[in-house]
């Protein structure tokens, strides 16, 4: 078989996202930026209470913590679902009032549906 | 794989790299539940009010829409906030993680590329590439908005391992979606499966995956994109899996006509355009033995066009995260396409296509 010409596939350089681009989705782009920047933000607090979780389990179990301790640090099962319980929280805490509703999703998707298979 | 030396060494999250700290982890851990906050979890919702303003202003089906005035679109659903969140949440999260990933593992820049070069003579299994391929425009794409894309920077493969674990919400941690993937795809009505290939192999999850369940079968893995093949075959190397890797075209291969028995394609044919899809099936027919199976997973075409606009998002999708071609293909008839070509399909069915994927025969008298 043969590839398709050059010529074939000059179209696709005038799709949309062919190029990066950098799109905003508000009538004043400030507040992509702002809703940008809170993202950023709360990523960050995120980061450090991470951290401290980390500290305090460090405390706890070991009675010092160092630096490296922290990087190495392999959480068990119950420090795994304690802390994500904990992301969740804070996440739906800080940006829930951003969220429209919940509404159940069919099971059409298809990453859903193959994840979901046995 | 273990960590180079400049910081701790972190270990591996199944068979992907670690990041190079805590923090950068922390804050990607953050990424992933906000995506499902905003995101995935009021997806449809959104969709219907998003879906609603479009309509009423005249712009809700594909036909009139897709590609010239995706533009209209997005002024019109301006006026859509719920809309507006999401897709600046859904767009600044993706960039978010993407810089953070690149940005982790560049501490070790020079550490990967090393070990790269050192694993690309080293065994089990090969890889070929070529720092001069014509790497054709179409695939040029920052797909996902993966800064580089697939081809573009020497660590693109470490960088999409985790970039893909993110992307998947937790869905695919240890390779999972691929080992599923692998054991519901569809072999040969004879059972003969000797010589597997994966085309837009990326990193080499499901070749590796299909030789765990083919342990005695030679499997290949072919991609246009150099960092991926490479990063696949010292991931294949890291889990002692013989798997060969090749940068090549799916659409025109350098393998001998009636080779393989099955050939896997898995979210590969919505990153392609519709002229390429087209040349890869009739490869895909030339290099498949008489009685082989193509199976491919991806998004179903086959469905009605209201309902496939009522997910006007994933128009957003090919403008916005870098997947220029998905929309086409959703609108298709890639089964039409596979039939023209000669292939039998065991179902057309939507349901069956993406539990099953589309499962392709090549009839046996054909050559």
């Amino acid at each position: 078989m043969t590839s398709p010409s050059a010529a074939e596939l000059e179209y696709v350089k005038d799709l949309p996202g062919f190029e990066r681009g950098h799109p905003h989705y508000f009538r004043d782009p400030v507040i992509d930026h702002l809703l940008e920047v809170v993202l950023l933000l709360g990523g960050e607090l995120w980061v450090n209470r991470d951290r401290q979780m980390i500290m305090e389990e460090l405390m706890a179990q070991e009675g010092k913590v160092t630096p490296e301790m922290i990087e190495t640090f392999k959480p068990n099962a119950e420090f795994k679902t304690k802390q994500a319980e904990a992301r969740r929280r804070f996440t739906e805490r800080v940006y829930g009032c951003l969220r429209y509703q919940d509404l159940e999703a069919p099971e059409t998707g298809f990453f859903d549906i193959v994840a979901k298979g046995d | 794989m273990s960590q180079p030396s400049q910081h701790p060494d972190r270990g591996m999250m199944g068979h992907t790299p670690a990041l190079t700290s805590r923090s950068d982890e922390a804050f990607l851990d953050f990424v992933s539940d906000a995506r499902n906050l905003l995101m995935h979890e009021q997806w449809y919702a959104v969709c219907e009010l998003g879906n609603a303003a479009l309509k009423k202003a005249g712009l809700a089906d594909k036909e009139h829409v897709w590609p010239g005035r995706v533009e209209e679109m997005r002024a019109v659903l301006k006026d859509v906030p719920e809309a507006a969140i999401m897709l600046r949440a859904k767009r600044s999260l993706q960039e978010a993680y993407w810089n953070r990933i690149m940005d982790s593992y560049g501490v070790d820049e020079q550490e990967w590329l090393a070990r790269l070069d050192a694993a690309d003579k080293s065994g089990p299994g090969s890889v070929s590439w070529d720092p001069d391929f014509p790497v054709p425009d179409y695939a040029k794409v920052e797909i996902h908005i993966q800064p580089g894309g697939y081809v573009g920077k020497p660590l693109g493969g470490l960088h999409y391992d985790y970039g893909t674990k993110v992307f998947f919400g937790g869905q695919n941690d240890e390779d999972s979606l691929h080992i599923k993937v692998a054991k519901q795809t569809s072999i040969p009505q004879d059972g003969k499966v000797e010589r597997v290939l994966d085309i837009g192999c990326a990193i080499g999850q499901l070749a590796c995956e299909l030789k765990r369940r083919f342990p005695e079968a030679q499997v290949w893995g072919i991609d246009v994109g150099a960092p991926m093949v490479r990063y696949a075959h010292l991931r294949a190397i890291e889990q002692d899996l013989d798997v060969h890797f090749a940068q090549m075209l799916c659409e025109d291969t350098s393998f001998p006509d009636n080779h393989f028995d099955l050939v896997t394609s898995h979210l590969l044919f919505h990153e392609l355009p519709m002229p390429v899809i087209r040349a890869t099936i009739e490869e895909i027919r030339r290099v498949l033995r008489p009685g082989g199976t193509f199976v491919i997973w991806d998004f179903p075409t086959n469905t009605p066009d209201e309902e496939r606009f009522a997910l006007y998002s994933l128009m957003f999708d090919s403008a916005d995260n870098g997947e220029p071609y998905s929309t086409d293909f959703v609108y298709s008839h890639v089964e039409d396409l596979l039939k023209g070509a000669g292939f039998t399909l065991r179902s057309e069915d939507p349901a069956t296509v993406q539990r099953q994927g589309r499962v392709c025969d090549k009839p046996e008298q054909s050559q």
